[in-house]
C-alpha cells in the first residue's frame, strides 16, 4: 500500500526531502514501519498525527494514509 | 574536588564580613553537587524563620566530575525558596562551575545580611566585600561590565552572577543571572540574594590540576566527546535546540496556551523552533566545557528614539520554556514580541516561566472581574505584548498592591484575589510548558523542587502509548526511579540534556578514568542518600504531598493523553507517598 510521510526541517539529518512517498508498504504496516521505511531513526520520531489525530507507533495504517511525524520532545 | 579526600567549603557571613574555609571529609559521601549542597542546606537552614530571613543560607556547589569531562558544566544553588516556602534548588551553566573549580572551592555557603548593598569578589586566597551601592538598581549587563572592570587585577577564569530589580525588591521568582546568557532561574534565588543585600558575586581562579593517568582519562574523554558531537543524541540540542518542542507539543495538544485554556495554539507555526532559526537566530554559544552549544541567540532590531531613524540591535537567548511562557501562554504569536519580552524579563531579573504564568493568570483575573484596571494599570489581554512588557516592569518594581501580590507568585495572588482554579501552579511553583499527562503533572507535585526537571515526567508521558490507561503504581514507581537517578546525576552536575550520554556505564568509566573505582551500587547508594536529605529538608519545612491543591484547569483542558482524571492523579500521588514513606530517610546509610 501507499503511505505518505511528512516531516520537517528537524529530519534533514537523515532525509533529503520533507515529504516521502512510500509506495511499497505491506498491508499490515504500522506507523513505526513507515518511520523505519522513511529512514528516520525510531528514537527520533515522537508525535505522530494522522488526519489531525494522534496515533501510537503501533497503529495500523491504511492505504493512502498521510502521516505527519514530529520529533521527540526534548529537554532536561 | 578531583583527587581530593575532602570537600572544600567556603563559609561567608555577609553581616560580619567574615569567611571561613573548612575541608570536610564527611561530605564526600554525598559525592558533590546537589548531594553536598543538600547536606549543607540541611545543616544551616533555619526552618523556624521565613525564607527571606537573612539568617537563611544560600549554598552553591560544583560536582564530583565538574569540568573534567564534556557537558559537566553546571553549578547548583540551594536555599529555602520564597516561592514555595520549602526546598529551593536551581542549576546554572555558563562559566560558574569552571570558575568555582579554578578558585579551589567546591561549595560556598552564604548567610546573613550586609549592612549595605555589597558584592563579593572571591578569588583563591581572598574574599572581598565590595560596596555595591552604586550598582543597586542597575541591570545585569551594566553590573557585569563594571565588576569585570573593577576586578581585573585578579586574572583567571571568571564568572559573575548578579541580580536585577526583581531580586533587589525580593520578588518571589526573581532570578540570578549567570554570565551573559545563563540563569539560576527558578524558585526565587534572586530574592534571597536581595534579602542579604547581595547584588553580585564575582569568582575567579586559575588553579589547574594535572590528570595523573592521562592515557586512561583521555580514552574515556574522547568516547564521550565523540558521542556528544558525532551521534544523534546531542545534535538536536545544537541544531534547532529545545524550541523544536513547539511543533510536537502543539500537535499533541500539550502546548499550554492562553493560561492553559487551550493545549494548542493557532500561531504555533509562527513561533516554532524552525521559524526562530530561520528568521531570528544569529549564533549559538555554549557553557564552558560543553562541545554541544545549545544556547540559541536571537536578534531583533529596535528603534530607540522617536525621531531620526535611530536603531539598535538586541541579542537575547531563547529556548522552549521562554517561548511557551512568554509566547503561547500569553497568546503571543510574533517571535519579535517574544524576544522583546524575554529581554525585558532578563533586565528586570525575573524568572521567565513564573513571570509568564503569573501574567497569564492576571489576564484572566482582569477579564473575569476579579481584579480591575486600577490594579493591572494596563489592559492585559492575551496577545497584548506591549501591555505585558509594561507589566513585567510593574512586577519587578512592585508598583502597587496588585503587582506586589503578583510578585509573590500566582498561588499567593490567587489566594488574595480569587481565581485559584486557573492559577497554574503546582505546590507554589508556576507550571512548566508540558501539559502532556499524569507524568508531567504528578511529576511536578512529587518532584523535590516541583520542577519538570526533577523526574522528567513529560518524558514518561511521551513514552506511554496514546489511548491506554495509566497504571498508577507503575507511574509512581517510574517517577521515583527517575527522581533518584537525577539526584545522582546532579551530584555530578551533568547538564541534564546529556543524560542519555551519561548512562551508568559511562559514569563509572568516567570515574575510572581519573582513578576512582566506583560501582553501580555506589551510585545507587549515593542517589538514596541525597534523596533522603532532600526529603528531610522538606519535612522540616512542613511539606506534605497530601496538602497540595491543584488548580481545576489541569483537569479541564485535555492533555496529550486526553482529559486527566483527578481521582487517578490522586491515586498516583498516594502511591508515591507510600513509596517514599517506605524509604529509610533517617540515615540512608549516612555516616557522621
Ligand atoms: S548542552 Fe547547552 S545547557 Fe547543556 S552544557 Fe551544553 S551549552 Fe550548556
Amino acid at each position: 500500500m501507499t503511505i505518505t510521510v511528512e516531516t520537517g526541517s528537524w529530519a534533514a539529518r537523515w532525509l533529503d526531502q520533507r515529504v516521502i512517498l512510500l509506495t511499497d508498504m505491506p498491508a499490515d504496516a504500522t506507523a513505526a514501519d513507515a518511520i523505519l521505511a522513511a529512514g528516520i531513526p525510531q528514537d527520533e520520531a515522537g508525535v505522530i498525527v494522522r488526519n489531525g489525530t494522534l496515533i501510537p507507533k503501533d497503529h495500523r495504517l491504511s492505504h493512502g494514509d498521510v502521516i505527519k511525524i514530529h520529533p521527540i520532545i526534548i529537554g532536561g | 574536588m578531583i583527587y581530593e579526600k575532602t570537600i572544600r567549603v567556603l563559609y561567608v557571613d555577609m553581616k560580619e564580613q567574615q569567611v571561613l574555609i573548612v575541608e570536610r571529609e564527611d561530605l564526600k559521601q554525598y559525592m558533590g553537587g546537589v548531594g553536598v549542597a543538600s547536606k549543607l542546606l540541611e545543616e544551616t537552614m533555619r526552618p523556624e524563620l521565613s525564607p527571606l530571613d537573612p539568617a537563611q543560607p544560600i549554598v552553591f556547589a560544583i560536582g564530583a566530575l565538574s569540568t573534567i569531562y564534556p557537558v559537566i558544566t553546571k553549578a547548583v544553588a540551594m536555599f529555602i525558596s520564597p516561592l514555595t516556602g520549602e526546598l529551593g534548588e536551581t542549576y546554572a551553566g555558563g562559566r560558574l562551575a569552571l570558575s568555582m573549580f579554578s578558585s579551589g572551592f567546591d561549595a560556598i555557603v552564604i548567610v546573613n545580611k550586609a549592612d549595605k548593598p555589597t558584592y563579593l569578589a572571591i578569588s583563591p586566597n581572598d574574599v572581598k566585600f565590595r560596596d555595591a551601592r552604586p550598582l543597586w538598581g542597575s541591570e545585569k549587563d551594566n553590573v557585569g561590565r563594571i565588576i569585570r572592570d573593577e576586578e581585573r587585577q585578579y586574572a583567571g577564569k571568571r564568572s559573575i552572577i548578579r541580580i536585577g530589580r526583581g531580586g533587589e525588591n525580593q520578588v518571589s521568582y526573581a532570578c540570578v543571572s549567570v554570565d551573559r546568557y545563563r540563569h539560576f532561574g527558578r524558585m526565587g534565588l534572586g530574592a534571597v540574594f536581595g534579602s542579604k543585600h547581595l547584588k553580585a558575586i564575582s569568582i575567579v581562579g586559575s588553579r589547574e590540576i594535572p590528570i595523573r593517568d592521562f592515557g586512561s582519562y583521555f580514552k574515556v574523554y574522547r568516547e564521550i566527546y565523540e558521542t556528544c558531537t558525532k551521534s544523534d543524541v546531542m545534535a538536536k540540542y545544537h541544531d534547532t535546540g529545545t524550541p523544536i518542542n513547539v511543533a510536537p507539543l502543539n500537535a499533541a495538544g500539550a502546548l499550554p496556551t492562553r493560561n492553559l485554556q487551550q493545549g494548542s495554539f493557532e500561531h504555533a507555526d509562527k513561533i516554532s523552533g524552525e521559524t526562530f532559526s530561520q528568521e531570528y537566530l544569529v549564533r549559538k554559544v555554549a557553557c564552558s566545557g560543553c562541545p554541544v552549544g545549545c544556547i540559541h541567540i536571537g536578534q531583533f532590531r529596535r528603534e530607540f528614539a522617536a525621531h531620526g531613524h535611530e536603531y539598535e540591535t538586541i541579542s537575547v537567548g531563547y529556548d522552549y520554556e521562554l517561548i511557551f511562557a512568554l509566547g503561547s501562554f500569553l497568546g503571543i504569536g510574533d517571535p519579535k514580541d517574544i524576544l522583546e519580552l524575554i529581554e525585558d524579563v532578563e533586565l528586570a531579573g525575573l524568572d521567565a516561566m513564573s513571570t509568564g504564568v503569573a501574567l497569564g493568570w492576571a489576564t484572566e483575573a482582569l477579564k473575569t472581574g476579579l481584579v480591575s484596571l486600577d490594579d493591572t494599570i494596563v489592559p492585559l489581554t492575551f496577545g497584548s505584548s506591549q501591555e505585558y512588557r509594561a507589566a513585567v516592569g510593574y512586577i519587578a518594581n512592585g508598583v502597587n498592591a496588585f503587582y506586589k501580590n503578583l510578585g509573590l507568585g500566582v498561588k499567593h495572588a490567587s489566594k488574595v484575589y480569587g481565581g485559584e482554579d486557573f492559577a497554574m501552579q503546582v505546590a507554589g511553583n508556576e507550571m512548566a510548558g508540558y501539559h502532556t499527562g499524569y507524568g508531567s503533572l504528578i511529576g511536578a507535585m512529587v518532584g523535590a523542587r516541583h520542577s519538570h526537571l526533577c523526574n522528567g515526567g513529560y518524558s514518561l508521558d511521551q513514552g506511554l502509548p496514546i489511548g491506554k490507561d495509566v497504571n498508577p503504581d507503575d507511574m509512581a514507581e517510574a517517577l521515583l526511579k527517575e527522581e533518584l537517578e537525577r539526584c545522582m546525576l546532579n551530584s555530578l552536575t551533568i547538564c541534564l540534556f546529556s543524560r542519555k550520554v551519561y548512562d551508568r556505564q559511562t559514569i563509572l568509566a568516567a570515574f575510572a578514568g581519573i582513578g576512582q573505582e566506583m560501582t553501580d551500587d555506589d551510585l545507587t547508594a549515593v542517589a538514596r542518600r541525597i534523596y533522603a536529605v532532600k526529603l528531610r529538608i522538606k519535612k522540616r519545612m512542613g511539606f506534605d504531598l497530601q496538602d497540595i491543591r491543584l488548580p481545576k484547569r489541569f483537569f479541564e483542558t485535555p492533555s496529550m493523553h486526553g482529559q486527566l482524571d483527578e481521582a487517578v492523579a490522586h491515586e498516583i500521588l498516594m502511591k508515591y507517598r507510600e513509596k517514599i514513606a517506605a524509604l529509610d530517610t533517617a540515615t540512608a546509610g549516612e555516616t557522621e
